[in-house]
């Protein structure tokens, strides 16, 4: 990058070694898994020490950290008596498998896109004047990135004690190239070959708070895929559910039973 | 009661421990937080490290890339630190671009790689005046609690070991770069520094290993880096109270020893990292 | 009050009970005639004799506490000026706060009597430890606005410009154990059982 004096000087540009190297033959359809099966889920909340709230999933080889800080007073517009949630969803430069991208280089589009699906969940009217903060960090991007980051966020947002209405899952889909064929939670390679679907789901409740497509869909196909995606956000559910208690029972001791 | 003395007058309730010698976290003042180390956890990275110090964890992650050497050394490639701290660590930082601790961090890196000799950056070169491979280190604290330059030093370390190249030859007739992705060879380490870092207080008591708390509560800070021969690569020292040589001795012959703890760790790590 | 024994864990979005069985209460939000949990945290039922009981969700960390009107605060003073003193809230009563808030403490506020003689410098200094009231929340602009205008509210802690922690002598002056230089300042007066004296 020319001459950014605030980090230590590099070359001016580089290449990646894959553009010259021989393309790896690719599998045609999925191996090792069915086209509607989710990858194994490791999910934790409540490691950082720092933040609010904190949690980390590994979704296959996908690695989302979220940190949550607030509530926090804010000085801002007058009269607003609802809190303000600000998202930032950042990738690692080494989280994707092909080219090295700077630190410097990040989208505002992520971080909207994670605050429209994580806002309609919580209930900011409960904190009138402040402001809650969303950090998300993909340090290893093997596919469905921007799903497993919804999930983080909201899990993280629940360690912290935030007040909603119910945890926010995400899931991701892709149709392959071949045919119409549908598949569940995409790999990095099954993420470019074809269109791609993102849905986030407020499970208990049943109502969807985040879609987003990518490529064409059309009548009967996208909603078989809003239909497959609603079902893995249900799959993944009890896992976020259970990592959340056994968190809260680390954090905060249970209350002792007076009588009186 | 111990909760609110310690929000309104940290400094004397620090002074109260440092009296007894040993801190509130129950160790000494020359023990270090357990350290953990773990190599090769991110494969999209082609070589990559986690560390803990405590609470304080810091993830390196290095990608190689191709580029054309610098035109006053033809023969010598790059290797690019970068230590980025953002909101998600603590909300002492603003998002944007590196702030001053950021950048002195990565100044601090970059000085420990070239006062080290830690690897040659001859061996980064693949033809010369044409070809050579960056390294970009990216070294981001996932959490921070004091003693920032300690685990980005052994993650660096640790990261750097476990880096895998593929191989590369020059076509004669096309002159492009042919990779080898299959076959993946190891850098040439030839150091391994260690950083041990102090914090002074009152001028009077040393302790090394600060926490968050402790830094802010110094009055001076040190650190020291050491190589496997004993000898000194770098120190820093930014200001604040004065040491005497012989406290300095004695701080220099702690780092030594610390040296070798983090040496025998590492060595384990990467060991059982290759046998799997 | 009775309370149900041993506490259960649940999740935000956990059905709870039905309405007819219990009224809603912290941390829960209704629902098609069902109380649902908004926070993860231990299932409360409290029942007052009568009354239908009360279910509420409950996480010990008061973190998200927010100073209201009445309530007495303990703040460090950031900076002063001839009109008012900004002071930092960091305990609401007994509770410390995870994120400490801002609070403006206005110089007709500061003390009951001769208000127009006041001296914002001869009352606190930046770095004292003031006991206050909150007497208003403030609109978006300002912050809380806190009031000293009571004999048990004032400055508890101060250092002296040579730095030691300084001894109260009146309820306007603080002397200095090392110099003894004695320092203007509206002393809190504490009261004699909360005193505690230490060997």
């Amino acid at each position: 990058m020319p001459g950014d004096s605030r980090r230590v000087r590099g070359p001016e540009e580089s290449q990646s070694p894959l553009l010259y190297a021989v393309p790896a033959q690719l599998p045609v359809g999925r191996t090792g898994r069915g086209a509607g099966e989710p990858r194994a889920v490791f999910v934790r909340a409540g490691l950082l020490s720092h933040a609010a709230g904190s949690a980390y999933i590994e979704a296959g080889g996908t690695k989302v950290l979220c940190a949550v800080s607030g509530p926090r007073e804010w000085g801002g517009a007058g009269g607003e008596r609802r809190g303000r949630l600000l998202c930032d969803l950042r990738w690692a430069p080494f989280s994707r498998a092909g080219a090295w991208s700077s630190s410097a280089a990040s989208s505002r589009q992520a971080g909207l896109l994670l605050q429209e699906s994580l806002e309609a969940s919580l209930r900011l009217e409960r904190y009138p004047r402040a402001e809650l903060a969303v950090w998300a960090l993909v340090l290893e991007d093997r596919g469905s990135a921007l799903p497993a980051a919804v999930s983080c966020a909201s899990l993280a947002l629940a360690d912290a004690g935030v007040e909603m209405y119910d945890l926010v899952v995400g899931a991701g889909l892709s149709r392959g190239a071949e045919g119409e064929e549908l598949r569940l939670d995409p790999d990095d390679s099954e993420e470019e070959a074809g269109a791609t679907m993102y849905l986030s789901l407020l499970p208990a409740l049943n109502q969807v708070s985040g879609l987003l497509c990518s490529g064409e869909w059309e009548g009967d196909t996208s909603v078989a895929a809003v239909r497959m995606c609603m079902e893995g956000c249900q799959r993944l559910y009890p896992v976020l559910q259970q990592s959340l208690v056994k968190a809260t029972k680390r954090k905060i001791p249970a209350p002792q039973p007076q009588s009186g | 009661m111990a909760a609110g003395f310690k929000t309104v007058e940290p400094l004397e309730y620090y002074r109260k421990f440092l009296k007894q010698n040993c801190r509130p976290d129950g160790r000494e003042l020359s023990e270090f937080r357990t350290t953990t180390i773990n190599v090769g956890s991110i494969t999209t990275a082609d070589g990559s490290a986690l560390v803990k110090l405590g609470n304080c964890t810091v993830m390196c992650g290095i990608k190689a890339e191709f580029t054309n050497p610098p035109i006053d050394a033809p023969n010598k490639g790059y290797i690019v630190p970068n230590v980025d701290l953002t909101p998600l660590c603590s909300s002492r930082f603003r998002p944007g671009p590196p702030g001053e601790e950021a950048q002195v961090a990565s100044q601090f890196i970059a000085d420990v790689i070239d006062n080290s000799q830690i690897i040659q950056k001859e061996d980064l070169c693949i033809a010369k005046g044409k070809l050579a491979w960056v390294l970009h280190c990216d070294l981001i604290c996932l959490d921070y609690d004091g003693n920032l330059l300690d685990a980005c030093v052994i993650a660096l370390v640790a990261a750097l070991r476990n880096v895998r190249l593929p191989s590369v030859q020059i076509s004669e007739d096309t002159g492009l770069a042919q990779v080898q992705l299959s076959s993946k060879s190891p850098l040439n380490i030839l150091k391994s520094p260690v950083s041990t870092s102090f914090a002074v207080f009152d001028d009077t008591y040393i302790i090394v290993d600060p926490t968050d708390e402790e830094e802010t509560l110094a009055t001076g800070l040190l650190s020291i880096v050491t190589d496997e021969d004993g000898k000194l690569c770098t120190m820093r020292k930014p200001g604040g109270s004065a040491l005497s040589p012989e406290r300095l001795q004695d701080c220099i012959s702690r780092a030594v020893s610390r040296h070798k703890e983090v040496q025998t760790l590492l060595d384990e790590v990467l060991l059982s990292v290759k046998t799997q | 009050m009775v309370l149900m024994a041993p506490a259960r864990c649940c999740v935000p979005g956990e059905r709870l009970c039905s309405l007819e069985d219990c009224a809603p209460g912290y941390g829960t939000y209704c629902k098609h005639g069902y109380v649902f949990s908004s926070l993860s945290g231990y299932v409360v039922k409290r029942s007052d004799n009568g009354m239908m009981p009360v279910i509420s969700v409950v996480r010990d960390t008061d973190s998200h506490l927010l100073p209201d009107v009445g309530a007495t605060v303990t703040c460090k003073v950031m900076s002063i000026n001839p009109r008012f003193a900004k002071v930092q809230i960091m305990y609401v009563g007994a509770t410390v706060l995870k994120n400490t808030f801002r609070g403006t403490i206005r110089k007709e506020d500061i003390r009951a009597t001769e208000k127009d003689k006041v001296e914002v410098y001869k009352s606190f200094r930046p770095g004292d430890v003031v006991v206050a009231k909150v007497i208003s929340l403030g609109d978006a602009q300002s912050n809380y606005l806190l009031t000293t205008a009571e004999n048990e509210l004032g400055v508890v802690v101060a250092h002296s410009e040579a730095g030691a922690t300084m001894v109260p002598i009146s309820w306007c002056e603080m002397q200095c154990p090392k110099t003894h230089i004695k320092e203007p300042r509206k002393v809190a007066r504490v009261q004699p059982e909360f005193l505690n004296v230490t060997t």
